[in-house]
């Protein structure tokens, strides 16, 4: 089972105990109070971290604000988390799109993301297409990920990126797209399996 | 409802629940190891997801987080159920490993084992959350081993300890300046009775905390303590008293070496009565 949540990318050198992940070895020595080791692991997931944080708060401050929460709160989570469930980077991104998320919900940022959004309201749903895809390096990883959104429905898509990237729940999503909920889901739903399927598959 | 519940695991994978509904949802992943494992997946795709928007942050912000965090009390593993592990690198798994934003971890901090790597010194630990957790836990099982790390070495360690897990330990709190946590732990069965403390200022080396026995309307002196790292921790001096007769605790700062007449203000104090 455990292999089979890992990507192929992540295979070579796969030992048991850290999934061979230099990222997970950093965390986990981080968990036992190594804070050069901890140093390491921000190296090798801040960009990630930051970047997802960014691209749903949208105020560069605010941004940086939230990823140093983050971070503090990785450094105090790192005891808990577990190489047998996952890769190390992922984990630190699933925390901090929680986050940012959680912030963007609060009512202030909320308000503040109302005049984002008007001027860049996702109209189309082609979030990806434009302002992420401009983002995007030729970075292999990024490359799937964007070859594996483009083979997702149209209305998929655009219903996976409103919520992920835009920090929207589904019942959101659904008013922004004046969309019954019910379907919202099933779109969000076969979209992310979709997307897990693809990206699972060996490159 | 359970059906229902199944389905939410790509919306709570994208963060895409409203409060309630991932409050429900967190709940049934506590005990739906396939909704666990779903969400595990998820979290592989969603970090993909991320990486798609990689962008380095400010270069100044490495050090700000690296100052934080060597500020900064790590939690515990979730779960270290048996106290003679030995296990040094595997942490007992998480009930999930979706986010603690969204899985709250029980309210009560599991107390640090006893065996294994982690027996070293934590700075800012804050020991009376050990204390009560340790209590709670002892009372309600007594399989779980206490640490206690004090400043002031094995001997104070070991009493705090004993004297924290026995099972008639009643808890006086002393109340003060906000933000400290003061406590005297009195066992009638062990006679015995300890201080502790943190979020204390720490004092210059000409001044100690001096523990004051309200006996009648005699404050009586019970010891002297020092604080470091803002945390105090030792046994109550009860060599003038019976500590069964003592009605309240008070705390004042005195010149090293202490007073038998209290010349600081009471900064800390508490009633034994309930």
């Amino acid at each position: 089972m455990v292999s089979d949540q890992r990507f192929p990318l992540h295979r070579q050198g796969e030992t048991p105990a850290d999934g061979g992940d230099p990222v997970a070895a950093a965390l986990v020595r981080a968990g036992r109070g190594d804070q050069a080791a901890f140093g390491v692991f921000y190296d090798a997931v801040a960009a990630t971290v930051y970047g997802i944080i960014l691209r749903v708060i949208r105020n560069p401050a605010l941004a940086e604000e939230v990823t140093q929460e983050v971070f503090v709160e990785l450094w105090k989570q790192a005891a808990r988390f577990d190489p047998a469930r996952g890769n190390a980077k992922s984990w630190a991104a699933t925390i901090a799109h929680h986050r940012a998320v959680d912030r963007v919900r609060s009512e202030q940022a909320a308000r503040d993301r109302e005049i984002h959004n008007t001027v860049e309201a996702p109209q189309t749903g082609d979030v990806v297409g434009d302002a992420v895809v401009e983002e995007m390096t030729a970075n292999l990883e990024r490359e799937r990920v964007t070859v594996s959104l483009q083979q997702l429905s149209e209305v998929q898509r655009e219903a996976v990126t409103l919520a992920y990237y835009g920090g929207h729940t589904y019942r959101e999503v659904a008013a922004l797209l004046n969309t019954p909920e019910g379907t919202i889901k099933t779109r969000i739903r076969d979209g992310l399996s979709k997307l897990r399927n693809l990206m699972e598959q060996p490159s | 409802m359970t059906d229902d519940l199944h389905q939410l695991a790509a919306l709570y994978g994208l963060a895409a629940l409203d409060q309630s509904e991932r409050t429900t949802f967190a709940e049934h992943l506590s005990d739906c190891e396939s909704c666990r494992r779903e969400i595990d997946r998820y979290q592989q795709t969603t970090g993909l997801l991320a990486e798609a928007t990689a962008t380095p942050p400010p270069a100044d912000l490495k050090a700000r987080v690296m100052a934080q965090i060597s500020q900064t009390e790590q939690h515990r593993p979730a779960v270290e159920p048996t106290p003679t592990s030995t296990s040094t690198s595997t942490p007992t798994p998480a009930p999930t490993s979706a986010p603690p934003v969204d899985t709250p971890q029980p309210a009560t901090e599991p107390v640090i084992n006893l065996a294994g790597e982690r027996q070293r010194r934590r700075p800012t630990m804050n020991r009376i959350l050990t204390l009560a957790a340790a209590v709670v836990l002892v009372v309600a099982g007594g399989f779980v081993a206490v640490r206690v790390i004090g400043p002031s070495g094995g001997a104070v360690n070991g009493a705090v300890e004993q004297v924290a897990a026995a099972e008639d330990v009643v808890e006086i709190t002393l109340a003060g300046q906000s933000g400290a946590d003061v406590q005297v732990l009195y066992s009638r069965s062990r006679n015995e009775a300890v201080l502790v403390g943190s979020n204390v200022d720490d004092l210059e080396d000409s001044q100690v905390y001096e523990l004051w026995a309200l006996v009648g309307e005699e404050l009586i002196r019970a010891g002297e303590f020092n604080a470091d790292s803002g945390e105090l921790a030792g046994v109550v001096d009860d060599s003038r008293y019976e500590l069964a007769q003592v009605d309240g605790w008070a705390v004042t700062v005195e010149p090293a070496g202490g007073s038998d007449v209290a010349t600081g203000d009471i900064l800390y104090q508490g009633s034994t009565q309930a």
